[in-house]
C-alpha cells in the first residue's frame, strides 16, 4: 500500500512530509499508546504510525497546530496506530482511542482513515489526510447513513496519466516503457488500467517491473528485458520511498528517461518528476482540527484537495544522457 | 430636612461642575466615535480599493498573458498546433490559477485542449495521437461580435470554484479559453492586509462566495445573499462606487464591520471584515481616556466645589455661630468682617447690631432690676397684706367666736332661768338674735376662707341616703315651725364626693328653701341621671326671677322682691357656688316666679364595693340627749372663766353633774374629791399659756381615773396640728360658736357610743359612732356646728326621677 503525502509546514518541498506520511502507512507493526504527556480532559489524539519518538509527521504537525494554535498544543495526544495488515490491532487502538473521548481524531494517513471511521460512526470527530477517495472514506456504511463526521485532506494521486503524457513529451520516441512498482502497487486495477489504456493511446506498452525487496531490485535491473526498456516510469509507492536512491541509481547507469511521482526523488537525482503539492496538508489539518474543537460539525467542512501540480526537472539530465526537449523544460515548475 | 449650608452649596456647585463635565464628556466622546466611524469608513474602502485593485490587476494578469498567447499568428509556418500546445502549456506554468487551456472555434468546438491533471487533447500529424474526430463542445460567452476577452459566469466543479475565460485570436483561427480556480484569488487576498484580524473575501454575481482566505468556506459554495453586509453593498453600489462601513457578523458569527467595494468583474464583489473590536479599539481607547479625563475633572471639581463651598458658607458659619452666641446672651460676640464685599458689609451690620443688643440688654437689665425691686416690693406688701387677712381670720376665728360662743351659752342658760313669760319673751328674742348673729358670722367666715383657699377637698364615697335622712332630721324642726312639710325621696345610690362639704352644701340650699317658702312643701330627691346621681332640693316658694339666676349666686346678692325681711347676707349661695366649684360637681337652677325653684346637683354615682360598704353609713336609732346626760359627770375644763361658767350652769340644766376647771392641775385636784370618774370630758383645745392643750387634758385624765373616758374637745381654731392630733386620737371636735343643741347632741351621742364599746348588746349604736365621727370631720370645714340627729329612714326619692320641675313642684302642691 502506498500513502498520501504530508506537506512541509513553511512550504518547503514536501519530501519529508511525504516520506513521513509513507512511513505512517507502512508502519511498524508495534501495538502500543504513548502518550505525548499526561492525558488531559478530552484530547485531541493523533494515530500515528510510528511511535511517537520517531514519527517525524507527528512532530511536524504538532510544530503546526502550535504555530497555528497555540491552546490545543497541550491537549495534543499521540497514539501508536499499527500500520499493514493489522488490521485488529488498529481497530483495537482507534476503540481505546475513542473511549478516551477525544474531541477530535488525527488520521494521518490512509490506513489510519479508513480505521478511523468506526470512530467516526460511533461519534468522535476524524481529521484525516488521506489517499483514498474521501467520498467513499467519508460516506457512512450501512446500516449507518449520511455523511460520517470526519473531513481532511484528499491527497488521491490524480497525475497518473498526465506522468505518462509527460514521459512521452520528453522522450518521443519511447515505445518501451517500464512501471516500477512493488506488488501491492499493481494491485490497484481502478490506477493501472487506466493507464494502460492511456499509454497505448500515446503508442507506449507499459512493462510492469515488480519488485519488493531491494536485492531483487538489483537482479531485475539487469535482466535483459529490463535493459531493453526505453524509459522507465515509478510510481509512488513503498519501493520508491524505502530504496529512492537505488533506484534513481540503477536508472541512471541506464542513460534512461523516467519520471517519478516526487519533487524529492528528482532532488536525489532523478531525471524529472510531476506531483501534486501537498505543503497545505498540515496548516489544512491544524486548522481543520481547530475548527472541530470550536464546535464545528466535521461532518459539514469539505474535504480540502491540492491545487498546485509541479514539474521538476533535473538540470543536468543531458549530462546523464537524457536529453529532454525545450518545450518540455520551459514547461517546468522547478529545475533542480 | 435640614441640610447645612456648606453641603448644600458644594452639592449645588457640584453638580453644576459634573453636569458640565459629563455633558462635555458625552459630547466628546460622541464626536470622537462619530470621527473614528468616518475613519473606519475611509481606511476600509481605502483598503477595499486596494484589495479590489489587486485582484482585478491578477485577473487582468492572466487576460494579459491569454492576450500575448492569442496574438501569435498560429496558423502559419512554425506555429502548428504542437506549438500551440507548447505554449498553452507555458501559460499553465505561468499562471498557476489556470487549470485547463482550450482553442476552439468559433462554434465552440475544440480544437486543442490542455490540462494540469487530464490528458491533452489536439491533433498531431505525426505519430501523435489523435484525440477525438468529434471534438468536444465548450460553451461561449457573448456573440460573435463580442468583445475581445470575456469572463464568463463562476461555476462549481467538485466544489472548486471556476471561472472561463476566453480571448479572441486576432487572427480569427480560434478562441482562446482558460479555466481558473479561483481559490488562487485566495493566495491575493490573504496578502493584503485588512487590519490587524481583517477578512478579505469576494463574492461574485450571484452572491456566492468565491474566495474566502478560508479555502473550505469557499468549498461550501456558501450563498452570502442574505447578509447584512452583501445586502447594503448591493443597496449602496448600485448608485455609487464606495459604501459606508456597516456593522454585521463575520461567516463565525462574530460581530464586525463591513465594507463592499464593487468589482469590474462581472457583478462581483469585495467585502472587508473587521472584528467591531479591533476596528473601534482606537475609538474605544479615546473614549476611555476621554472618560478617564471627565473622571478626572469631575474629582477635581469636587474638590474644589467642597473647597469652595466652605469658603463661601464660612462667613456665613461665623455668623451661624456668632448668633447662636449671641443668644446664648453673649452679646459681646463680634464677627471680623475683614472681607470686602457683601458679607464684610453683612459682618458690620451684624457687629453694630450686636453693640446695639448689648447697650440694650444692659439697660433692660437695669429696668428688669428695678421692676424686679418693685415687684419684689409689692410681693412683700402683698404677703404681709395676706397675713394681716390671715391675722384677722385667726383673730376673727378665735378671739370672735369665742365670746358669740359664750353668749350662746349664757343666753341658753338664762333663757332656761327665767320663769317671768316677759322676760322669757326677751331673752329668747334675744337668743333668736345670738343664733342669726352666729349664723351671718359663720358665712362671713366661709367666704372668707374660701376665698383664700383654706378649704380641702376630701372626697370618698358614700350613701346618699345617710346624708340626706340626716339634713332631714335637721331641717324637719324648722320646716314645721314655718308650717311647712319637708320630704326627703332619698336614693339607694353611692356618690363619689366630699360629704361634709356636700351636706353643708344641702343643708344651705334646704335651708334657703325653707326661708323663702311660705307655704307648700319643700322636697328633696335623687334621680339617675346615666353615670351621675342628681340631687334636687325643690321647693313651692316665691321663685326666682330669671334675670336673677345669674346673680344669685353672687356674694350679698339679695333679691328685693323676695321680700327685704328675710335674715341673712346673702351669702349662701355663694359659699353653695363656691363649694360645688371646689368640687367639681355642677348645679343647676331652674325657678318660675310663684311656683318655686329647683337646685340640681349632679354628683358622679359610685358602684357599690365592699369598701364602699364598709364605710357606709346607716342611720342611727334616735337618741333623746337629754336622757342619756340626765344624771352623768361632765368634767368641763376651759381657761375661760364666762364660758366655764356657762358651761357648767347648761349642764345642770340639763341634768348633769358638772366639774369645771380652768386646768388640768385644777381638773384632776377636782376629780380626787369626786367619787366617780368622769363620764364625759369637755375641753377647750386651748387652756392658756402655761397649760397642756385639750387633748393632754384628756390623756392626763384619762390615766388618772384609769379609764378611757370619752371626750369633745372645742376649739375657736380653724384647723392645726393640734386640732388634726385630736382627731388622730379618736376625739371629736367641735368648732365654736358651738349651739348648745348641738353641743348636747354631740355629747350625748360620744357617751353613746363609749357605752356601745363597752355593751356589745349595744351595738346599734355603733352606726352612730360611725356617723358622729363623720359628721366631727365636716366641721372642719365649715366651722359651722351640725346637728348630729338623724333622720326619720330614708325616702324613695327616685320615685320622683323622671318628671320636670313643674310636675313636681304641682305634686307636692296636691299631694299637701
Amino acid at each position: 500500500m502506498h500513502s498520501g503525502k504530508m506537506a512541509h509546514p513553511n512550504g518547503r518541498p514536501p519530501d519529508r512530509a511525504r516520506r513521513a506520511c509513507v512511513a505512517v502507512c507502512l508502519g511498524a507493526a508495534v501495538a502500543g499508546v504513548s502518550p505525548v504527556r499526561p492525558a488531559q480532559a478530552r484530547p485531541v489524539i493523533y494515530l500515528g504510525g510510528f511511535r511517537e519518538e520517531d514519527d517525524r509527521a507527528f512532530k511536524a504537525f504538532r510544530e503546526q497546530l502550535a504555530i497555528r494554535h497555540p491552546a490545543l498544543r497541550t491537549a495534543l495526544l499521540h497514539v501508536y496506530t499499527p500500520g499493514g495488515d493489522q488490521e485488529v490491532a488498529r481497530s483495537e487502538v482507534i476503540l481505546r482511542a475513542h473511549a478516551m473521548g477525544p474531541r477530535v481524531l488525527v488520521a494521518p494517513t490512509g490506513t489510519s482513515a479508513a480505521a478511523a471511521r468506526v470512530a467516526a460512526a460511533l461519534g468522535t470527530p476524524v481529521v484525516f489526510a488521506s489517499y483514498l477517495d474521501p467520498v467513499r472514506l467519508t460516506r457512512a456504511t450501512p446500516p449507518a447513513v449520511g455523511r460520517l463526521p470526519m473531513t481532511g485532506v484528499s491527497l488521491a494521486d490524480l497525475l497518473a496519466l498526465k506522468r505518462l503524457e509527460l514521459l512521452r513529451d520528453a522522450v518521443p520516441s519511447a515505445r518501451e516503457v517500464g512501471v516500477l512498482a512493488d506488488a501491492a502497487w499493481f494491485r490497484q486495477p481502478e490506477v493501472l488500467d487506466p493507464m494502460l489504456g492511456h499509454a497505448r493511446r500515446l503508442g507506449m506498452n507499459l512493462r510492469p517491473i515488480v519488485v519488493d525487496e531491494l536485492d531483487a531490485l538489483s537482479l531485475v535491473m539487469h535482466r535483459e528485458d529490463v535493459l531493453a526498456l526505453q524509459a522507465w516510469y515509478v510510481p509512488v509507492s513503498f519501493l520508491s520511498y524505502q530504496h529512492e536512491a537505488a533506484i534513481i541509481e540503477h536508472i541512471r547507469r541506464q542513460r534512461l528517461p523516467a519520471i517519478h511521482g516526487t519533487v524529492e526523488e528528482v532532488r536525489a537525482g532523478a531525471t524529472m518528476a510531476y506531483a501534486q503539492d501537498t505543503s497545505f496538508a498540515l496548516p489544512a489539518m491544524a486548522d481543520l482540527v481547530a475548527r472541530v474543537c470550536a464546535g464545528e460539525a466535521a461532518g459539514e467542512i469539505p474535504v480540502e484537495t491540492p491545487r498546485r501540480f509541479v514539474l521538476a526537472i533535473r538540470r543536468d539530465a543531458s549530462e546523464r544522457g537524457v536529453r529532454l526537449p525545450p518545450a518540455l523544460i520551459r514547461r517546468a515548475d522547478l529545475l533542480v | 430636612m435640614f441640610m447645612s449650608i456648606t453641603r448644600r452649596y458644594a452639592l449645588l456647585v457640584c453638580v453644576v461642575a459634573v453636569s458640565l463635565l459629563v455633558a462635555s464628556g458625552l459630547t466628546e466622546m460622541a464626536f470622537s466615535y462619530r470621527d473614528a466611524r468616518h475613519r473606519i469608513d475611509e481606511v476600509q474602502s481605502l483598503q477595499a480599493r486596494v484589495a479590489a485593485a489587486e485582484i482585478e490587476q491578477y485577473v487582468q494578469g492572466i487576460r494579459t498573458a491569454m492576450a500575448a498567447v492569442a496574438r501569435l499568428p498560429w496558423g502559419s509556418a512554425g506555429f502548428d498546433d504542437a506549438q500551440r500546445r507548447s505554449e498553452l502549456h507555458r501559460l499553465l506554468a505561468l499562471q498557476p490559477a489556470l487549470t485547463e487551456a482550450a482553442v476552439v472555434d468559433a462554434q465552440g468546438r475544440e480544437r486543442l485542449y490542455v490540462s494540469r491533471v487530464a490528458p491533452d487533447r489536439w491533433r498531431d500529424g505525426r505519430a501523435w495521437p489523435l484525440i477525438e474526430a468529434t471534438a468536444a463542445q465548450w460553451p461561449l460567452e457573448g456573440k460573435p461580435g463580442a468583445p475581445t476577452s470575456v469572463l464568463g459566469p463562476v461555476y462549481f466543479e467538485q466544489g472548486e470554484p471556476l471561472v472561463r475565460l476566453q480571448q479572441r485570436e486576432p487572427s480569427g483561427n480560434g478562441i482562446l479559453v482558460v479555466t481558473t480556480n479561483l481559490r488562487f484569488l485566495a493566495d491575493v487576498i490573504a496578502r493584503l492586509k485588512a487590519g490587524e484580524q481583517g477578512q478579505i473575501y469576494v463574492v461574485d454575481g450571484a452572491d456566492r462566495l468565491i474566495a474566502h482566505p478560508i479555502g473550505t468556506h469557499v468549498l461550501r459554495q456558501l450563498d452570502l445573499g442574505d447578509r447584512e453586509a452583501i445586502r447594503a453593498a448591493r443597496d449602496e453600489l448600485r448608485h455609487r462606487d464606495l459604501m459606508r462601513a456597516v456593522d454585521s457578523v463575520d461567516l463565525d458569527g462574530r460581530p464586525v464591520t463591513s465594507t463592499a467595494v464593487r468589482l469590474t468583474l462581472p457583478g462581483w464583489l469585495l467585502v472587508i471584515e473587521q472584528p467591531r473590536s479591533a476596528v473601534l479599539a482606537a475609538a474605544i481607547d479615546t473614549l476611555g481616556r476621554t472618560a478617564l479625563v471627565v473622571i478626572l475633572f469631575i474629582a477635581l471639581a469636587l474638590v474644589s466645589s467642597v473647597l469652595f463651598a466652605r469658603r463661601m458658607a464660612a462667613p456665613l458659619l461665623r455668623l451661624r455661630r456668632a448668633s447662636q452666641r449671641m443668644s446664648a446672651g453673649e452679646f459681646h460676640v463680634r464677627i471680623p468682617d475683614s472681607r470686602g464685599d457683601e458679607l464684610g458689609l453683612l459682618a458690620q451690620d451684624f457687629n453694630r447690631m450686636a453693640a446695639r443688643l448689648e447697650e440694650s440688654y444692659a439697660t433692660l437689665e437695669a429696668r428688669i432690676a428695678a421692676r424686679t425691686a418693685e415687684l419684689a416690693q409689692a410681693r412683700d406688701e402683698a404677703e404681709r397684706a395676706s397675713s394681716a387677712k390671715t391675722r384677722f381670720l385667726a383673730t376673727a376665728s378665735h378671739d370672735l367666736r369665742q365670746p358669740m360662743h359664750t353668749i350662746g351659752l349664757l343666753v341658753t342658760v338664762l333663757c332656761r332661768e327665767l320663769r317671768d313669760s316677759r322676760s322669757l319673751s326677751v331673752a329668747e328674742k334675744l337668743q333668736g338674735c345670738v343664733r342669726l348673729m352666729e349664723t351671718l358670722f359663720s358665712s362671713l367666715l366661709d367666704v372668707s376662707k374660701l376665698d383664700a383657699g383654706g378649704v380641702r377637698v376630701m372626697p370618698e364615697t358614700f350613701a346618699v341616703s345617710g346624708l340626706l335622712a340626716r339634713l332631714q332630721q335637721q331641717f324637719e324642726p324648722q320646716a314645721q315651725a314655718k308650717g311647712l312639710s319637708l320630704r326627703v325621696r332619698t336614693s339607694r345610690g353611692w356618690v363619689r364626693a366630699d360629704a361634709d362639704l356636700l351636706e353643708r352644701v344641702l343643708g344651705n340650699l334646704i335651708s334657703n328653701a325653707i326661708q323663702y317658702t311660705e307655704s307648700g312643701q319643700v322636697l328633696v330627691g335623687c334621680r339617675r341621671r346615666g353615670d351621675r346621681l342628681s340631687v334636687q332640693v325643690i321647693d313651692t316658694g316665691v321663685g326666682i326671677g330669671q334675670e336673677h339666676l345669674e346673680s344669685i349666686f353672687e356674694e350679698f346678692y339679695r333679691i328685693d322682691s323676695q321680700g327685704g325681711n328675710r335674715a341673712g347676707l346673702g351669702l349662701g349661695l355663694a359659699i353653695v357656688k363656691r363649694s360645688l366649684d371646689l368640687m367639681g360637681h355642677s348645679l343647676r337652677v331652674q325657678s318660675r316666679i310663684g311656683v318655686g325653684t329647683c337646685f340640681e346637683i349632679l354628683l358622679p354615682r359610685q358602684e357599690l364595693t365592699s369598701e364602699a360598704l364598709a364605710v357606709r353609713r346607716d342611720t342611727a336609732a334616735d337618741v333623746d340627749p337629754v336622757t342619756w346626760m340626765h344624771g352623768a359627770f361632765l368634767l368641763i375644763v376651759d381657761d375661760n372663766e364666762d364660758a366655764r361658767l356657762a358651761m357648767e350652769s347648761l349642764w345642770r340644766q340639763w341634768g348633769g353633774q358638772v366639774l369645771a376647771a380652768g386646768g388640768l392641775g385644777e381638773a384632776l385636784t377636782g376629780l380626787t374629791q369626786h367619787l366617780r370618774p368622769p363620764d364625759l370630758i369637755i375641753s377647750d383645745l386651748r387652756l392658756g399659756r402655761d397649760e397642756p392643750d385639750g387633748l393632754s387634758v384628756v390623756e392626763a385624765v384619762r390615766e388618772a381615773v384609769g379609764e378611757s373616758t370619752p371626750a369633745v374637745l372645742m376649739t375657736a381654731e380653724q384647723g392645726g396640728a393640734a386640732i388634726a392630733a385630736a382627731r388622730q386620737a379618736g376625739l371629736v371636735v367641735l368648732h365654736k360658736p358651738v349651739n348648745p343643741e348641738t353641743l348636747l347632741r354631740t355629747a350625748a351621742e360620744v357617751m353613746r357610743v363609749s357605752l356601745a364599746e363597752a355593751q356589745p348588746e349595744l351595738a346599734g349604736l355603733d352606726d352612730g359612732l360611725r356617723a358622729g365621727g363623720h359628721v366631727e370631720g365636716s366641721q372642719d370645714r365649715g366651722g359651722v356646728g351640725l346637728d348630729r340627729a338623724r333622720g326619720q329612714g330614708e325616702v324613695a326619692a327616685d320615685q320622683l326621677g323622671g318628671l320636670p320641675l313643674q310636675d313636681q313642684v304641682e305634686d307636692l302642691h296636691l299631694s299637701r
